[in-house]
């Protein structure tokens, strides 16, 4: 008999009664590993960014949550994403992000693999200068695909190949920001900032998607983006997070401001949404710039925040924005920095055993909780049907 | 150039790293001892140029890849 190693009922229940999901959530190996696979393998997880491969054979390495992957450029308009394992030894084929020029070769017995995962050469397999054998079907060894998409910029992957297809899996969100299907360009290295942050992975999900702790934590917004200027946005099962009204577009001090996405309604002149996309990917869409953050669990206790800022233009083109794209950089660091002493903190907060997961305030914490109640009822559903079986 | 001279050449190339040097040096050691008639030993070196080729994207891989074919030592 499986051993209980957690208890999400109670997050199950409506919000007035429900509490957080508990402690072992945060802190516990096991259900780190539950999660992993019911969580984040099971569902479409963002990994990267599609210019981490910007060249045709560039390839980038990703362990994510302890697997392997291994992101490639096939073509300029393919990227592939596989198990970063050679069909042979097991040996790990790429530990360096760089471009392979068309082959990628395993470093131990050197077989050779396309950039389309093809298996090419068995060398020496069939004795010195021997490369066949009739029991190596090479159409049956080439590297193991994981399902991939690229969804605002964000290379997502099914590990188990159990969801939905992305577009539909993402119906809900694609449709609600349909005007932003646009292209996004990365606005360089000073645009990309990573935070190590020692909580585990949910709590930066959780911060993200309400805005009850904008007064408190990001005191610098009070003074154009009050609180009652936010609302919240909720799709149970999807997403959830937070919108304003009062977007303020950052200004150089000659008046230049970044062009904006090209045809958005008068919404989005001063509106602009928060949106935490379960599970790991953190968007933000706004009319002049968008911004992903991906959350790359490193275990219970520590997350890597991949903070990446996108543009409607293409930086290399337009020089004139650099330095405001540097600012722009720079305030969203100097944002996204202020949350870190808070999820940090709520992880040593769970290391109290009589903390019994939270208490919601159901007016201000319905997104958070839309977040809790998925996760556990995926573990939920999980569990039961192990228990069925 | 002797098999000496060929195999101070490539041993300077491994110490390099230099993949398309390789690829090129084993090719024409390959060739050379399978035109000696040493099949075996030249499909050994032609595996190896073939490797070094493919990995540094050069066109003289489906050279190596064709002498193998032709002995049935590549598909």
């Amino acid at each position: 008999m499986n051993e209980i190693i957690s208890d999400v009922s109670a997050t199950l229940k409506p919000i007035s009664q429900a509490r957080g999901l508990p402690n072992e959530h945060y802190i516990n190996d096991a259900v780190f590993e539950e999660e992993k696979r019911v969580v984040l393998f099971d569902n479409w997880a963002g990994i990267g960014i599609g210019s981490d491969v910007p060249n045709v054979g560039d390839v980038f390495p990703v362990e994510f949550a302890g697997m392997p992957l291994l992101v490639v450029r096939e073509t300029e308009k393919k990227v592939s994403v596989y198990q970063n394992t050679c069909r042979h030894r097991g040996m790990i084929l790429i530990e360096k992000a760089g471009n392979v020029r068309g082959t990628i070769r395993c470093p131990y017995h050197s077989w050779c693999y396309g950039l389309n995962g093809k298996l090419r050469s068995t060398p020496h397999a069939g004795g010195p200068g021997r490369n066949l054998d009739k029991s190596l079907d090479k159409e049956k060894l080439g590297l193991i695909e994981i399902k991939s998409y690229i969804y605002r910029e964000v290379i997502f992957v099914n590990i188990s190949g159990n969801a939905p297809p992305f577009r539909k899996y993402a119906s809900k969100l694609i449709n609600r920001w349909q005007e932003h299907d646009k292209p996004l360009y990365h606005g360089g290295a000073e645009s990309a900032f990573p935070f190590d942050v020692a909580c585990n992975w949910k709590l930066a999900v959780e911060n993200y998607c309400e805005s009850y702790h904008l007064p408190w934590i990001h005191p610098g917004l009070n003074s154009y983006s009050r609180l009652e200027d936010h609302y919240h946005i909720e799709e149970p099962g999807h997403f959830s997070g937070q919108g304003t009204k009062v977007y303020r577009q950052i200004e150089a001090d000659n008046g230049l401001k970044f062009p904006d996405f090209e045809g958005l309604s008068n919404f989005w002149n001063t509106g602009a949404e928060y949106v935490a996309f379960f599970p790991n990917v953190l968007f933000a869409a706004q009319r002049d710039h968008a911004y992903a953050i991906i959350l790359l669990p490193q275990g219970p206790n520590r997350t890597i925040e991949r903070n990446e800022i996108f543009y409607s233009f293409n930086p290399g083109d337009r020089p004139e924005f650099q330095e405001l794209i540097r600012e722009n950089a720079e305030l969203w660091k100097g944002v996204l920095s202020e949350d870190i002493f808070v999820i940090e903190g709520m992880q040593k907060g769970r290391k109290g055993v009589h903390f019994d997961g939270g208490k919601f305030a159901p007016v201000m914490d319905s997104p958070t909780f839309v977040f809790h109640e998925w996760i556990a009822e995926k573990i939920d559903q999980s569990r039961c049907s192990n228990s069925t079986k | 150039m002797t098999t000496e001279c060929l195999n101070s050449k490539i041993m300077q190339a491994h110490k390099a790293s230099d993949v398309d040097l390789l690829g090129q040096l084993y090719l024409k050691a390959g060739r050379f001892f399978v035109g000696e008639g040493n099949i075996d030993h030249g499909c050994f070196l032609l595996t190896t140029a073939y490797v070094f080729c493919l990995e540094a994207g050069l066109a003289e891989a489906e050279d190596a890849r064709a002498i193998l074919k032709q002995y049935g030592r590549e598909d």
